[in-house]
């Protein structure tokens, strides 16, 4: 028996370290001169004191930032600064959607956190944000809390753990062991029931207004009326109700719908 | 008979005719500075006789210079006619000459400079002195006298210069055609036109323009320039005529009386044929005929100071439209727009400028570019772009611009407006040191109105574009650092939890835990007696495998048997009892083991299995 199970924890143990080194086999050459051109830009613009040269380094900083991301793994981190830098260059549409993004990766960047709400305070108060949490939100926290790979993962170990415990509790045959493993059994079926609903829950694709000023209309033609007395600006958080080329029909978050130019937003994803 | 006729003229003409003599001449009287072979000289191209305003072609050699840089050629303007260089033709030969077995090599470099005097009058005209240059080689050509001579007067053919009628004003564009009046039945004879419209050479006074013209199908040379002509009959009181016309756009530069003087034309015309190798019927013998137009004086109107508007950029004709868009119309304070001004016109805009649109855009309220605006000429309308920023947030539209141009069949100046576009103009974004500290009045106003406000209806919303205050933009609040960590922003950093591979090892790892747990269980729940018994079974069936001896085999089968469940008797006995006779006979110790015999004692194995019974 203990020889098995030192067999089957050395297997574990092995598959694990394959994992990692596989993880680590990007290839960062063309990446690392990105994000050194980068860093040297973002400095040279936070030292600039003329303003249309802290605004152009600022963009340039942006667009270096981004090559890097479409070169690496999404992370938090990187979409952070991504959206820093065009906070800096007074781009709020990009700001916000890059600090979207990095908290979809990781809900609990706080840098991210603390500059999307800046940033959504720019916005002119007419345009409706999204609210802050409610009591439920944040007694299921954990939920939106960690992204559906961490959740995935962490109910494989969950399952593993109850794994170990009911073979303990076979072969000694105890019922305490039996009992205390459908603790982590029930850890592991709660989090597959929340991957599940994130995976196939259906939610409506979430977008940010980019272009300086889009022209909110009733109907998906050019001289149907506008919607809203003004254009509604860049950085305007919406959800995609639907699209017909080359028009999408958007809900904002106090409910208004109306109809844009798709180019006019990016999606959060 | 035509020859005949021709023939007569020939001698009668012949007799009439102004003795035309050239003077052509090789005078070098060079000075060679350093090359001793450089030479040139003057001849024409053509036998005499020469006429008045009929090009005579002159060609100048020169020879021994060096083939490159291409020397150039200077001559002195004729007092009176035109002289003009059409152009040099290099010519460089080479030979190689071989007598004896002996090769010499030659280069012979010579350039022909084409020369082309037009006299305005019959008389002797001197051309030249000409200097050929080349480095410092210098050669000089003396100077020449030509006699000019007139030609005869064509009773059968006209040159018309064709203006139309009414004041002429400055910056007015004129149609103006040249006709070439020929009898219907003397066409044939013609050849080789070649007019000359004084008209067009007053430089500085008029400029002409020329537009493709579709239905011209047939050519008209004016001076050294070949135009477009179309040919039509035209029948009169004197016969029919073919009318060779060429069209022309005229602007007068500068106003005043100028005596224009008469356009003529040269042809000349055939007065015996012959017969080519095919038969085909071509002139022997030609002479030139002239045909001239009328002497006239144009006056040219200045246009008039009095009643000018201020929008009155120099722009002269007819039926002229203005018209102006906008790039956008929601803008800041100090946003640039983008106008495009379109000029579009019966007459000529091409050279048509844009008025001082600072009349129209007051400076209170737009930023105007200064200086002239280029505008972009595509062969009907002209268009104009330019920037202006809006200054004042009240401003509510782009008024409507103006666009004056002196009407030439009115006589006065016209006046047309564009028309106004209307502006939403908001309060500039203003970063300044006040903007980074945010009072609590501020703060209040913004939290009071962020509540649920949203962005109202376009219809139910009326204090919107007054009542919205834009937020400056304060980053006091942001976190602005920047991750340097290249670790986490490469992605290298991230956590394994969550990676497929390691869900696929968790959950096999469960799985085989728990197969291994229900198997040891399964084994521990055996009885152990019956463990040993199957194990000695299996010891056992290994020692007659291996067996070496007949009483080694037969051991291991009578244990076999004494833990065995069922046990066939008498196959065993049969065996055990031919064991052991072989075993005891004599020698039957040294007697080697038949492998039948190991055979046997394994089927005997495989039937007697041993007891399951025990299990707790």
């Amino acid at each position: 028996m203990r020889k098995i199970l030192l067999t089957l924890l050395c297997f574990f143990y092995g598959f694990c370290e394959v994992s990692l080194a596989l993880d680590e086999g990007t290839s960062i050459d063309s990446t690392n001169e990105y994000l050194n051109a980068a860093f040297k830009v973002y400095g040279e613009a936070q030292a600039a004191t003329q303003r249309e040269i802290r605004m152009d380094k600022f963009r340039r900083a942006q667009h270096l930032f981004s090559n890097v991301e479409s070169e690496v793994e999404p992370n938090a981190p990187l979409w952070t600064n991504i959206g820093t830098a065009a906070l800096q260059a007074e781009d709020l549409g990009y700001a916000i959607l890059a600090y979207r993004k990095a908290l979809l990766i990781n809900p609990n960047y706080d840098q991210a956190r603390q500059n999307l709400i800046h940033a959504r305070a720019l916005l002119p108060s007419t345009v409706p944000t999204p609210g802050d949490d409610g009591v439920l939100d944040s007694f299921f926290s954990w939920h939106s809390s960690m992204k559906v790979d961490s959740q995935a993962g962490l109910a494989a170990l969950f399952f593993v753990l109850a794994a170990l415990g009911f073979a303990f509790a076979i072969h000694w045959r105890s019922g305490m062991i039996r009992n205390l493993s459908f603790f982590p059994l029930l850890l592991w079926g709660g989090l597959l029931i929340s991957v599940l609903i994130q995976l196939t829950g259906g939610n409506r694709p979430q977008g940010v207004l980019v272009a300086n000023e889009s022209i909110a209309r009733a109907a998906d033609s050019v001289n149907s009326p506008m919607r809203f007395s003004q254009p509604l600006p860049a950085g305007t958080e919406v959800e995609i109700l639907d699209v017909r080329d080359p028009w999408a029909k958007i809900s904002m978050a106090n409910g208004r719908d109306a109809w844009i130019f798709a180019s006019s937003y990016e999606l959060v994803e | 008979m035509i020859f005949k006729v021709d023939q007569w003229w020939w001698t009668d003409a012949f007799s009439n005719k102004l003795s035309v003599v050239a003077v052509l001449l090789l005078i070098h009287t060079g000075w060679c500075n350093m090359s001793w072979a450089a030479s040139a000289e003057l001849r024409a191209n053509q036998s005499p006789p020469y006429y008045a305003n009929v090009p005579v072609e002159l060609v100048l050699s020169a020879e021994g210079f060096s083939e490159s840089p291409q020397p150039v050629l200077t001559f002195v303007d004729p007092k009176q006619g035109k002289m003009t260089l059409a152009g040099v033709s290099p010519n460089i030969s080479s030979s190689i000459q071989i007598i004896n077995g002996k090769m010499s090599r030659s280069k012979t470099v010579l350039f022909n400079y084409h020369l082309r005097f037009t006299a305005p009058k019959p008389g002797n005209f001197t051309v030249g002195p000409f200097t050929v240059t080349q480095g410092v080689t210098e050669v000089q050509v003396g100077a020449a006298t030509i006699e000019i001579g007139s030609i005869p007067q064509a009773g059968d053919q006209e040159i018309k210069v064709v203006l139309p009628e009414g004041n002429i004003y400055v910056g007015q564009r004129l149609p103006v055609k040249v006709e070439w009046w020929v009898k219907l039945d003397r066409v044939e004879n013609l050849m080789n036109p070649l007019a000359t419209v004084p008209l067009f050479d007053l430089d500085g006074v008029f400029q002409f323009y020329d537009q493709d013209n579709a239905s011209a199908d047939n050519q008209l040379t004016i001076a050294d320039h070949v135009f477009p002509a179309t040919v039509e009959k035209r029948n009169t009181q004197k016969g029919t005529y073919a009318v060779w016309t060429v069209e022309r756009l005229m602007v007068p530069l500068r106003p005043g009386n100028y005596n224009i003087t008469p356009a003529s034309l040269s042809v000349d015309e055939a007065v015996r044929w012959k017969r080519d190798f095919f038969g085909r019927r071509t002139p022997s013998q030609v002479r030139k005929l002239r045909a001239v137009d009328q002497e006239r004086v144009l006056t040219i109107i200045d246009l008039p100071i009095k009643g000018r508007p201020e929008s009155y950029s120099g722009a002269v004709g007819q039926g002229f439209a203005f018209e102006v868009s906008a790039d956008r119309s929601v803008v800041q304070v100090g946003d640039p727009i983008k106008l495009v001004l379109t000029l579009k016109g019966d007459v000529e805009v091409a050279n048509t400028s844009l008025p001082l649109l600072s009349n129209d855009l007051p400076a209170n309220d737009f930023r105007v570019p200064s200086g002239k605006i280029a505008g972009v000429y595509d062969g009907e309308t002209k268009q104009f772009e330019m920037s202006i920023r809006v200054l004042n947030e009240s401003v509510r539209e782009i008024p409507p611009l103006s666009f004056s141009w002196f009407d030439t069949k009115l006589q006065t100046y016209q006046t047309t407006q564009s028309r106004p576009i209307a502006l939403s103009v908001r309060p500039a974004k203003m970063v300044s040191a006040s903007d980074v500290i945010r009072s609590k009045g501020d703060e209040s106003e913004i939290n009071g109105s962020h509540s649920d406000v949203g962005i109202e209806d376009a219809k139910s919303s009326v204090n919107v574009d007054s009542g919205e205050k834009r937020k400056a933009f304060s980053l006091s609040g942001a976190d602005l650092s920047i991750n340097k960590d290249k670790g986490l922003l490469l992605g290298q950093q991230e956590s394994w939890l969550g990676g497929i591979v390691q869900q696929i090892i968790c959950y096999s790892f469960a799985f085989s835990l728990m197969a291994v747990a229900l198997f040891t269980r399964r084994r521990s729940d055996l009885d152990p007696e019956m463990l040993a018994r199957q194990k000695e079974h299996k010891d056992q069936r290994q020692r007659i495998k291996n067996g070496d001896t007949l009483s080694e085999i037969s051991d291991a089968v009578r244990r076999i048997a004494a833990g065995a469940a069922s046990v066939p008797r008498d196959e065993i006995d049969l065996f055990l009892s031919e064991c052991d006779s072989l075993v005891f006979a004599p020698g039957g110790e040294a007697v080697g083991v038949d492998e039948n015999l190991k055979k046997r004692a394994l089927s005997l194995a495989e039937k007697m299995t041993p007891t399951t019974t025990g299990v707790k």
